[in-house]
Parts: C-alpha cells; sequence; structure tokens
C-alpha cells in the first residue's frame, strides 16, 4: 500500500498548477521557429502595451548588475532566454506575464522579432565535420583536447576517454572479432505533469512552487544567478507527477524568478506537452564497437566511439557520457579496453537524463556483440556470459567500486525463469541481457524524525515523491526502526526552508542514500527514547511526555550521510538483467513480446510490491524506447512530432503477454537493512535482451527503435 | 488556444443551421463528434467563434433497418453505437468489431461515422469499411438533398465533394452489402494512426457461388482505391475451392495496383508489402466466411 494512494486516486493530491498565490500571474513562451539563427532585432512594445500584460521579459532585462543569467550544473551554457543567436528550435526568446493565460498567449502574437537564420549542425554526425557550423562560443566550455593533445572539434562539449591493456595487439590476435555501427533514437521522457513553477519575490529573497527532482541543486543556482543568499531562495516541491529525470537539475525556475522579478507579481510558468519535449530528452546516439575473443569465448578487448547528441546546451550530457563509457564494457573481464564517449553539441533541443541513462545506451549494443560472439563460436550464450563476468568484489574498472553483487548468479536466475534453452515456435526468439549502472550519485543526504506526544513521527527528508513510492519507503523504515505502525508515520515534501539537504533524486539513491539518513535519524530518535525511559515499560508517547516535561513537545532525530561514508564511487551498482521471448510476424514485421523477466538485485526489498511496480514501469518505458518511440528531426533540427498524438508513448497495449520480476535479496546493499536502489536497471538488461531476441528469431538489429518495417527489413536480410 | 468565448449552437432543423451559418459565415464550423475538429482548433490550426451541433437535427441519431434491409445509420451515430448496437452485430458482426478498435474509447464515444467520412482523412478504418461495403451518403445543403456513394465522396487528402455547408444526414449500407461477407485489416503505424487498411466483401449466390466482391484498399493512399482485378479472379468461384495461389496472387495484383511512396509512415516498398499481406489476410478471412457461414469449420 502507498501511503500517497488514497489521495491521489481521490484527486486531493496537490499539484503545483493546484496552488494558489494572492496576485498569481499566468505566462507565456515565445519559442524561435529557427534552429540556428541571428536575432537581429526584438520589439516588445506592443505586447507590452496591451490591457491585461504585466511584463515581457528578454535576456537585455536579465543583464544587469548582481544577475548572472546563465544555467547549467555542469556548463554554464544556458542563457534564460535567447542572447542574440537561437540555438535550437523551440529556443525560449521572450516570455509574457499577463492576467491570465489566453491575454499572455495572445501577447505572444505582437512580439515582433527578426532572425537571421544561420545554417545549422542538426545531426550529431554533421556537428563533428570539420566545416560544421559551431553551436556555442567555445569559452562557455573547457578546453578540451584528442590523444594527441590537439584541441577537440568545436561542437564536442565533453570527452570521456578510458583505455587499458593492448587493445591492438588482441584484436590482431582474437580468435573472432565483431564490430558494427549502432543507432539509439532521441527520445522523451514523458512525465504526465509537464514542467510547472511558481516563483514569488519576497522582502527577503524569493519563493518558488516546483516540480523539480533535485530542489537543493536548483536552489544552489537560482541563488548563484540572482545575486542571493541560499537563504534567500525557498523552494517547495508538492507533489510531482513523475520525473524519469526530465525534472532533473534547473528547468523552467530561472525564467519564473526572472519574470516574477520584471512584474513585480508572483507568476506561474508551465511547460505543455511540446514545451515539455522542448525542455529536456534522452540522447539520440551513434555508437561504433569492436569486440574481441579467444577461440575459448574468454573476451578479450572491446574498443567502443560513442558520439551522444546533447542538442544546444549541456545539460547533464557530460554525465551521460561518462555513464554511456562506463557502461560500454560491460559487467566482463577484458585484457584491454579502448573507449572513448563524446558529448556533441548540435543545433537541436537540449537532452538530459532519462532513467538509466548511459547503461540503457549501451548496454543493448555489447549484449548483442556478446550473442554474435557465442553463435559464431558455437557456444551456450549463457555460459559465455557466465565465464566472463565479473565475480563479487573484483573490480570492473580500478577506480570504481568492487563489484557488490553476484552478476552470475543474477543471470542464471533470468536465464532459468524465461526457459532460455527450452525450444521456442518458428519466428520466435529469445533472449537475456545483464548490463550495470552507476547508483547512488553524490552520497550527502540529510534527514529529520520529529517524534511527538502522542506518539506519531514526522519525517523531513528532502527526496522528491515522483511517483516511484519514496515517501512510503522513508515512511516504512523510520516505522521499522521505532516500531511503530505505518499510519503514525507522515513523509512531507521538500521546502528547502525547514527539510534537511539532499544532494538530488534520481540514480535509484532515495532509499538507499536518503533512506540511510531517514534510518540514522529514526536511530537517534530510539537512543533518546531509550535513554529517557530507562528501564520503564513507558510507550513513545509517555517517554516524549516525560523528556519534555510537559504534555506537549517532541524529540527530533538527526540524520546524515556524507561522501566520507562511502569508500568508493558509485555507492552500490544497479545490476540490470533480463530476459525476453518475443514473437515476430513475418509478413509485417510485427513484435510480440510473449514474456518478460526482469531481475530487481535490491539487497533488501523494503517494499516488494514498490520494487515490482518499479520494474514493470521501467519494463514499459524500455519496451518504448527499444521497440517504436522516437522524436523525429528534420534535417535542420526542427522537431517534427511534438505532440502525443505524433510521438506514442507506451500503453497497457504495449506491455508483455507476460511479465515475471525476479527479485534478489542478498542484503548487500549500503542502504538501510542492506538495500540498494532499483528501478533504472531494467533499462539495461531489457532493451539487450529483446534485441537478443530478435536476432534468435532472424532479425539482426543495430537501430532502435526497432520498428516493424526495420524487424521486417532484417528479417529478409537474414532470409536471403 | 483554449475555448473561453466559443459559442457552441444547437439548432434543431436543418433550417435552423441554415440561419445560423447566414448569420456568422466563415465564424462558424458545423460540429459533429468533434475529435478532429476540436483537436485542430486546440492545436491553434483553425479557429471558430461560433460551432453548429448538429446532434439536434432530426433523424441524426437513427439507426435501423429500412423496410428494403438497408442499414440506415443518422449523422449523429458515433462509432461506439455501431459497435454496441444489436441490430448491427446481428447483421454485420465484422463492422461491429472494426468499429468498436479503433482508435480509443474516447473518440469512439464521441466521434461520428459521418464526421469521419467528411474529414476525409485517409487513415481511416471507416471510410475503408464504408466503402467496400457499397454504402453511400445522403445529404442536405442549399435545400438540396442528394445521395452520393462513399467511394465517391472522397476526392483526396481531407477533400469531398461536399459542399460547404452541405450535411451528411445518413449514411446507408444496401441490404445486398450488408448480408455479404466482409473482412477487415489494418496496421497501425509509430503513429498511432491505420498506415494500412484493407476491406474486402464477398457476394455469394444462392448456389454457393461468388457471385460479386468488392475489395478496397485505405489509409496507404489519399483516398480509398477499388481493385477490380479480385472480381476476376473470383466471381464463380466456390469460396472453399479458391486456391491458395489465388490468395497470394490477389495481394500480389493489389500491390501493384496501390500508389505508395515513402513517407513518415515508412518508405514505399514496405508499405506495398503491407498491402499485399492485408489483401492476402483480407480475401483468406472473407472467402473462410463466405464458405462457412455459421464459422464452423476453417479454409484448408
Amino acid at each position: 500500500v502507498r501511503q500517497d494512494g488514497r489521495v491521489k486516486i481521490r484527486g486531493e493530491a496537490t499539484y503545483v498548477t493546484d496552488l494558489e498565490v494572492a496576485g498569481l500571474l499566468a505566462s507565456a513562451i515565445l519559442r524561435s521557429p529557427h534552429p540556428h539563427a541571428r536575432i537581429e532585432r526584438i520589439d516588445v512594445s506592443r505586447a507590452e502595451a496591451m490591457p491585461g500584460v504585466v511584463a515581457v521579459l528578454t535576456q537585455g532585462d536579465l543583464v544587469r548588475p548582481g544577475f548572472e543569467p546563465y544555467y547549467g550544473h555542469i556548463h554554464r551554457d544556458r542563457p534564460v532566454l535567447a542572447d542574440g543567436v537561437v540555438r535550437f528550435a523551440g529556443e525560449p526568446v521572450a516570455a509574457v506575464a499577463a492576467i491570465d493565460e489566453e491575454t499572455a498567449q495572445a501577447a505572444l502574437l505582437a512580439i515582433e522579432v527578426d532572425y537571421a537564420p544561420l545554417p545549422s549542425a542538426a545531426d550529431v554526425e554533421v556537428a563533428l565535420q570539420a566545416d560544421a557550423p559551431h553551436v556555442q562560443d567555445v569559452r562557455r566550455r573547457p578546453e578540451i583536447a584528442d590523444d594527441e593533445g590537439r584541441p577537440a572539434h568545436e561542437n564536442v562539449c565533453h570527452r570521456y576517454r578510458y583505455t587499458s591493456g593492448d587493445a591492438d595487439d588482441h584484436f590482431a590476435r582474437a580468435a573472432v572479432v565483431v564490430e558494427g555501427t549502432y543507432r539509439f533514437p532521441s527520445v522523451y521522457q514523458y512525465a504526465m505533469e509537464p514542467h510547472a513553477t511558481i516563483a514569488h519575490w519576497t522582502a527577503t529573497g524569493v519563493d518558488i512552487w516546483s516540480n523539480c527532482q533535485h530542489p537543493f541543486l536548483v536552489r544552489a543556482e537560482i541563488a548563484d544567478m540572482f545575486g542571493l543568499p541560499l537563504g534567500g531562495v525557498r523552494i517547495v516541491v508538492p507533489y510531482v507527477g513523475g520525473g524519469f529525470g526530465s525534472k532533473s537539475y534547473t528547468r523552467l525556475e530561472p525564467l519564473a524568478v526572472a519574470l516574477a522579478h520584471k512584474a513585480r507579481r508572483p507568476v506561474r510558468v508551465v511547460n505543455d506537452i511540446e514545451g515539455a519535449m522542448l525542455t529536456s530528452r534522452r540522447h539520440n546516439m551513434v555508437c561504433s564497437m569492436r569486440t574481441a575473443a579467444d577461440s575459448e569465448g574468454r573476451l578479450l578487448a572491446r574498443q567502443v566511439r560513442i558520439r551522444l547528441d546533447t542538442g544546444a546546451y549541456a545539460d547533464n550530457g557530460p554525465t551521460v557520457a561518462e555513464s554511456a563509457g562506463v557502461a560500454a564494457s560491460g559487467p566482463y573481464h577484458w585484457e584491454a579496453l579502448d573507449m572513448e564517449s563524446l558529448c556533441v553539441f548540435t543545433h537541436r533541443s537540449p537532452s538530459g537524463s532519462y532513467r538509466g541513462f548511459g547503461n540503457g545506451h549501451l548496454t543493448w549494443i555489447g549484449e548483442s556483440q556478446i550473442d554474435d560472439i557465442a553463435r559464431r563460436l558455437g557456444q551456450d550464450r549463457l555460459s559465455i556470459r557466465v565465464r566472463n563476468l565479473v565475480g563479487r568484489g573484483d573490480h570492473l574498472y580500478p577506480h570504481l567500486k568492487p563489484i557488490d553483487a553476484d552478476l552470475a548468479g543474477d543471470l542464471i536466475a533470468v536465464a532459468s525463469a524465461l526457459g532460455l534453452d527450452e525450444p521456442t515456435g518458428p519466428y520466435e526468439g529469445k533472449g537475456i541481457g545483464i548490463g550495470l549502472g552507476r547508483g547512488g550519485a553524490q552520497t550527502v543526504s540529510g534527514a529529520l524524525v520529529r517524534l511527538d506526544s502522542e506518539g506519531n513521527a514526522t519525517v523531513l527528508v528532502g527526496s522528491t515523491e515522483i511517483g516511484q513510492g519514496t515517501r512510503t519507503v522513508h515512511a516504512q523504515i523510520a516505522a521499522e526502526v521505532l516500531e511503530l505502525p505505518l499510519d503514525k508515520v507522515t513523509v512531507l515534501g521538500t521546502d528547502t526552508a525547514f527539510t534537511p539537504f539532499d544532494r538530488s533524486t534520481g540514480a535509484s539513491r532515495s532509499t538507499t542514500i536518503a533512506g540511510l539518513a531517514v534510518q540514522r535519524a529514526a536511530q537517534d530518535v530510539l537512543e533518546q527514547l531509550r535513554a529517557v525511559a530507562g528501564e520503564d515499560q513507558l510507550t513513545h508517547a509517555e517517554t516524549v511526555r516525560r523528556a519534555t516535561g510537559i504534555s506537549a513537545g517532541e524529540l527530533v532525530g538527526r540524520g546524515s550521510v556524507t561522501s566520507g561514508d562511502f569508500e568508493w564511487s558509485p555507492a552500490f551498482w544497479e545490476v540490470g538483467a533480463a530476459g525476453a521471448h518475443v514473437a515476430v510476424d513475418p509478413d509485417t514485421g510485427q513484435v510480440r513480446l510473449l514474456k518478460v523477466v526482469t531481475l530487481a538485485d535490491v539487497g533488501r526489498a523494503i517494499n516488494p510490491q514498490l520494487v515490482e511496480r518499479q520494474d514493470e514501469g521501467c519494463s514499459a518505458q524500455a519496451i518504448g524506447n527499444t521497440l517504436f518511440e522516437e522524436l523525429d528531426f528534420d534535417e535542420t533540427g526542427v522537431l517534427l512530432n511534438a505532440s502525443l498524438l505524433e510521438y506514442r508513448v507506451p500503453t497497457t497495449q504495449d506491455v508483455p503477454d507476460e511479465a515475471h520480476c525476479i527479485i534478489v535479496e542478498n542484503g548487500d546493499g549500503p542502504g538501510p537493512f542492506g538495500a540498494k536502489g532499483c528501478g533504472e536497471g531494467v533499462f539495461g538488461g531489457l532493451p539487450a535482451a529483446i534485441v537478443n531476441a530478435l536476432a534468435d528469431a532472424g532479425a539482426v538489429i543495430d537501430q532502435l527503435p526497432a520498428t516493424p518495417e526495420r524487424v521486417w527489413r532484417a528479417l529478409n536480410q537474414g532470409r536471403s | 488556444m483554449n475555448f473561453k468565448g466559443l459559442r457552441v449552437h444547437r439548432p434543431e432543423s436543418l433550417a435552423a443551421v441554415a440561419d445560423l451559418q447566414r448569420r456568422f459565415g466563415d465564424d462558424a464550423a458545423l460540429l459533429a463528434g468533434g475529435t478532429e475538429l476540436l483537436l485542430l482548433m486546440r492545436l491553434g490550426l483553425t479557429r471558430f467563434d461560433h460551432l453548429i451541433s448538429l446532434r439536434r437535427l432530426p433523424g441524426m441519431a437513427d439507426l435501423s433497418v429500412s423496410p428494403s434491409g438497408d442499414l440506415i445509420l443518422g449523422g449523429g451515430v458515433t462509432h461506439q453505437q455501431v459497435a454496441d448496437s444489436p441490430i448491427v452485430r446481428q447483421l454485420n458482426g465484422v463492422l461491429a468489431q472494426a468499429e468498436g478498435r479503433l482508435a480509443n474509447l474516447r473518440v469512439r464515444a464521441s466521434g461520428t461515422l459521418a464526421g469521419n467520412l467528411a474529414f476525409a482523412d485517409p487513415h481511416s478504418d471507416t471510410l475503408t469499411l464504408l466503402s467496400a461495403l457499397g454504402a453511400w451518403i445522403e445529404s442536405d445543403g442549399a435545400g438540396e438533398h442528394r445521395r452520393v456513394p462513399v467511394t465517391d465522396l472522397v476526392t483526396g487528402l481531407f477533400t469531398t465533394v461536399l459542399e460547404p455547408g452541405e450535411i451528411v444526414t445518413r449514411i446507408v449500407i444496401p441490404a445486398r452489402w450488408l448480408n455479404a461477407s466482409l473482412a477487415h485489416e489494418r496496421f497501425e503505424s509509430r503513429r498511432q494512426r491505420p498506415m494500412v487498411t484493407v476491406s474486402c466483401a464477398g457476394h455469394t449466390d444462392s448456389s454457393g457461388r461468388l457471385d460479386d466482391v468488392r475489395l478496397v484498399v485505405g489509409s496507404v493512399c489519399p483516398h480509398p482505391l477499388i481493385v477490380d482485378t479480385l472480381a476476376e479472379l473470383l466471381v464463380g468461384a466456390r469460396p472453399e475451392e479458391v486456391e491458395p495461389a489465388t490468395v497470394v496472387e490477389a495481394g500480389t495484383s493489389a500491390a501493384g495496383e496501390i500508389p505508395v511512396r515513402d513517407d513518415e509512415d515508412g518508405a514505399a516498398d514496405y508499405k506495398s508489402n503491407l498491402v499485399s499481406v492485408l489483401v492476402r489476410r483480407a480475401v483468406r478471412d472473407m472467402l473462410s466466411s463466405s464458405a462457412t457461414p455459421r464459422k464452423d469449420a476453417r479454409m484448408p
């Protein structure tokens, strides 16, 4: 049972757009129609003069002492509004605050902008050509060099490089080498609630209500941009209708704050679906990979070249490039690795975080090459993997945490539940896949537990409830420690004015890292209770009253987790092992998922039902990414299918006929009660399992999504 | 846009509709189920200050069988009403089933068959189905009443022979085709719309031989096309005796007749393949239900 289930089902849960603030204005955003253009002239005077319009904002308004109107948590490269140049079609150019939305929308039509269109680098491969137009001023990102120390292409935003051993030597003398070039689509995260923010300037700073995943990081960024102390920025996060990474880091908050500043009234800024698609998406990618093995099926070397399209601004692209680079090895022992992962600027809308990033991009590629090697050597697909998997306690990379899971045991469990070796019908296939993701992000979280004189506990913790059930799990953790019934524990949403710092809600860290802080805070309360009660048999309520000496009052417990608590990074490895059984219609290429097996290696399942729901939700998204979802951009960089009519998200019709989630509880996680995070690993394992099952059925796929047309072509190629 | 200030009129006679159209001219649009029009307005692609609902016109809700056995579907009948109608389910289960499968429940509950025909989006199951069933529409406009076969109604992408202000008051499916064996096949694109639709109807004489067949391919071309070659292959044959090779030939020759081109739904060769596959399946299905009206045996 979810703690928030009842209010959500009854429609009583409060979201940003449900909030009322006295004097609140609506807003509208003018977006560029051009992917790349110089703004020759912008005239807002007609719009400003319209009745009901309170303020019209352009970047020029923000060039003033004390303001730094650029944001970006890795590279501060993104202007609040276009700074004389537009770098993607859909980039905000101006914004209007007005008495209602219709007035604001109407005012957009009265803003005059003269654009001088410029040639665009609309594709990750085009952007790396020598004569490609530059997306950004190079000064806005650090100098990046290639292997020889020469400056990298100006459109390279970030470069991850890792080498070990002598890859060339191994490729030269390997018994089998497989290679290919692979493509991954640009995808929309689709949270049901698009981004929404209210900003309200007060005598001491600015109050913000926003559906953000990382309120404390947004607070720091807003404080920095608008010349305020951290405490001058207060961010309140009500219920949030889904995140999946689309609401990670700073989104509409700078625009809302700037617009409210100019309007001198509170302003609400809300994205529609098209706006949300243009605000954040998953990186599309081109990747070439080579893998070498000896005649016994021992993996020798892998070479990978990854090109990720981060769009016009860096956003979280550098992290995605690093994660992709790390995931590219797969969880195997290698004699040599030669990996390069580039995050590349293009004139497309910015890419950011999406559930299982990096792992989702790379694991299907590496795993399809493992299957190919097994096929060529006549080896069994499971045993070739088991023989090469990194064991518990061994290092996948010397600088990263030793493997903290029984990977071989996980994969064997998946293969067995799938019936990998049982025969399939004609045009059916089975496949398995395994990948690893880095879990936990930075391990800094705090929590407070307040136990009142009636024996009820309130947990203050900065994780954002985005539907994953973090409030329920944190309540369970506190209830378990304090031996309270679950309904005696309340977990509140974040208010940065009162809630202790939490780094972020992402990287599957809320149960493991924030949950550890909650556990410690609850233990702190428990110790206080024991100290007061001594040998006496008292209820919690009686103990609190004895401690305070009055009939009211409370005990407050503090818990914190810091980077010093963890010897290694990542805090834990999130395992993604999955299997799939598919049937392909040979005439049309239509794919049907007969059975899917996922595995959640969670250390300890604090709430097994939520673990299963996480795997099911991630399965649906992974199926969409693998089989049909794609944002289509034209050759100049304009998004063509910016609506849910033309962009298909997975529905109940797309789920497998049968889905099975295996929960593995080895008690080997660093979180409370031995728990570790879950919910993203499926994005590694399942696309790999589906792609391998398709190959088993006769359709070898090197480009996602594996649409019926691509599957049909692959089948025909296989037959000829 | 939002719909603030929009006025919806609900006239109860054709004369009142004409009055409103005269009064508001281009500021007014006719409203049936609204599933297409309201969407276009919401996306800001078109704008009207007045909508004239056709729901209350006489006969619009009619769903009945005429004395001669024709099925009458009033202009306001929705897809879901057809799907749920005991009359339609008894007379032509395939039509009821196909109407119950298209789009989603919200569209089916609100969208009308007549509105779908008049909008003339080629990505329509209904348009292909009704073309195969030899249906016609009856319309009123500028004091004139006329009937137009569905196959002549649509002239291209989103264009019909209907004059401005002309209202489809009912759809008629003639008894002859209503009672024929019908098969319908569809293939949905990534953009959640039918990318190829195929309907095949077969009529048998008293001796159990096919005396008439209609094969229509839609969605893949600007408007549904009748494939005549099927009649040459099948008329005179007993359905249960048609060779599998003939069915394959029907698919291949249909694919040869339907012009296709590359677009965002797919490449031309893939779409031609789908036409061939879906025609084959529809013909096979039609033959099997013609041969065994009670569906107690399958084709070999």
